[in-house]
């Protein structure tokens, strides 16, 4: 299997390692510094098996080569199968305000290979010109067949899958467990901002500035501490472009196909593991008005910055100076 | 007098329990049918999601006439549209089998803190 983290990082301490991946930023932190190669080597693992069997940027991934095969029964990989009941499981926990058949719209506005490229493609031609099937509501992962327990899935035609929502906070969560259980450190992994937390956690938690940004250009709003595991934020201050309609970015409202109305520009949320974490997060974008209730209902503590920029901490999450 | 009157509370009594029985076989009866109907365009409308079951999603059709873009779940949170913008008749909504599925919050909130953080957190 091809490595992720072969190159050089672009930081490294006892604990910490730093490394380009996914146009984004893998973070690796352990309490035990001895454990540092072993962590990296499972984490590198699971980053390469997530990367070949769900991106739908590589022309060989497994998830390409199923939607090739639809109106069938296909027999899954182990990874691709958790993969895919970890976004049904999404879809179905928010009803389907997080929806993996949104593919289709995200395409449809632009969001057709890494980010990256798109970007540097909007910023060459001026603007992305978007498809006419641009705004059209997702199938919905409902109709989607699949059975975990035997890793089947059926696909109709014309229901795409894009796992994008999910498999980033997934594998973070994967590779701290692994890491955890491997190595025995208390172990951080945090992928572009979904940040996954397993073993014993140093004294004081693990402390996460929360930002708009995960490379930390932008404002940190404040710092908090965790324990056990996820915290992950979703934004639309990043991953966008310019269309030929306007702005566009990653964040697409499965009901209707298009970017969600601008309400919360910014979601941070933490939860038992990071995919709800980041589940929750995009719901909230999705949401507008209404996130604020849907966290609150769910025990989640969350922090949303509106468009403005100004901040609401909700269901426990700690006031700042900022959030208060 | 008293007699005529128990008879006549009787009669109605037992007029009222009629109206409810009928009215009960009735509900059942039109609840019937719109489970058929139910049924009947899930069959004919979306044969992926009729055939077969599966142990992580269902699929349920609700009436043809349906034309509310969401729906309410058991939870009573907002749910998703397939047709917010179509028009269509057939306005698909979806019933999970996995009601229990929720997300779930960490048995510890954050806490405020400071210092050097380990990572950060924001959008990618």
């Amino acid at each position: 299997m091809s490595r992720l983290l072969a190159g050089p990082p672009l930081t490294r301490t006892d604990t910490r390692v730093d490394f380009d991946v996914w146009s984004t930023t893998a973070t690796l932190v352990v309490t035990n510094p001895d454990s540092l190669n072993a962590a990296l080597s499972e984490l590198d693992d699971e980053l390469a098996g997530i990367d070949a069997t769900c991106s739908r940027f590589r022309a060989d991934s497994e998830i390409n080569r199923v939607l090739a095969t639809p109106d069938r029964d296909v027999q899954l990989s182990p990874v691709l199968n958790a993969a895919i009941t970890a976004a049904l499981r999404i879809a179905d926990a928010t009803n389907y305000l997080v929806d993996p058949t949104v593919a289709a719209a995200v395409i449809a506005q632009g969001y057709d290979s890494d980010i990256a490229a798109v970007v540097a493609r909007a910023m060459t031609d001026g603007a992305i010109g978007t498809s006419t099937s641009a705004g059209r509501p997702a199938p919905g992962a409902w109709r989607i067949r699949h059975d975990p327990t035997t890793a089947v899935l059926y696909l109709p035609a014309g229901v795409g899958i894009d796992l994008g929502a999910t498999a980033k906070a997934l594998a973070a969560d994967r590779a701290a467990t692994r890491i955890a259980r491997a190595t025995g450190s208390g172990v951080l992994v945090g992928l572009g901002g979904d940040i996954a937390v397993a073993g014993d956690a140093p004294p004081g938690g693990w402390r996460i500035a929360v930002a708009e940004d995960h490379r930390g250009s932008a404002q940190t709003h404040q710092t908090v501490s965790i324990i056990a595991g996820g915290l992950a934020t979703s934004s639309t201050t990043v991953r966008r472009w310019r269309t030929s309609s306007g702005w566009a970015h990653h964040i697409v409202d499965p009901r209707t196909g298009e970017n969600p109305a601008p309400l919360w520009r910014t979601a941070s949320v933490a939860a038992a593991s990071c995919v709800d974490a980041n589940a929750a997060a995009t719901a909230a974008i999705v949401l507008g008005l209404d996130a604020a209730e849907w966290l609150v209902a769910r025990g989640l503590p969350a922090l949303l910055i509106d468009v403005n920029g100004s901040a609401r901490a909700l269901a426990g999450w700690p006031a700042s100076e900022e959030a208060a | 007098m008293t007699q005529g009157n128990q008879n006549t509370s009787g009669q109605a009594l037992r007029r009222r329990v009629r109206l409810v029985s009928v009215g009960a076989v009735a509900a059942a009866a039109l609840a019937t049918a719109g489970v058929t109907v139910g049924l009947a365009h899930s069959a004919t409308t979306d044969t992926v999601a009729s055939a077969g079951s599966s142990t992580a999603v269902s699929s349920t059709a609700v009436s043809p006439t349906a034309v509310s873009p969401t729906a309410v779940s058991s939870t009573g949170d907002a749910a998703a549209s397939t047709t917010a913008d179509t028009g269509a008749a057939s306005s698909s909504t979806a019933t999970s089998t996995s009601s229990t599925s929720s997300l779930t919050a960490a048995a510890t909130a954050p806490a405020a803190s400071s210092g050097q953080s380990h990572a950060s957190s924001g959008g990618s």
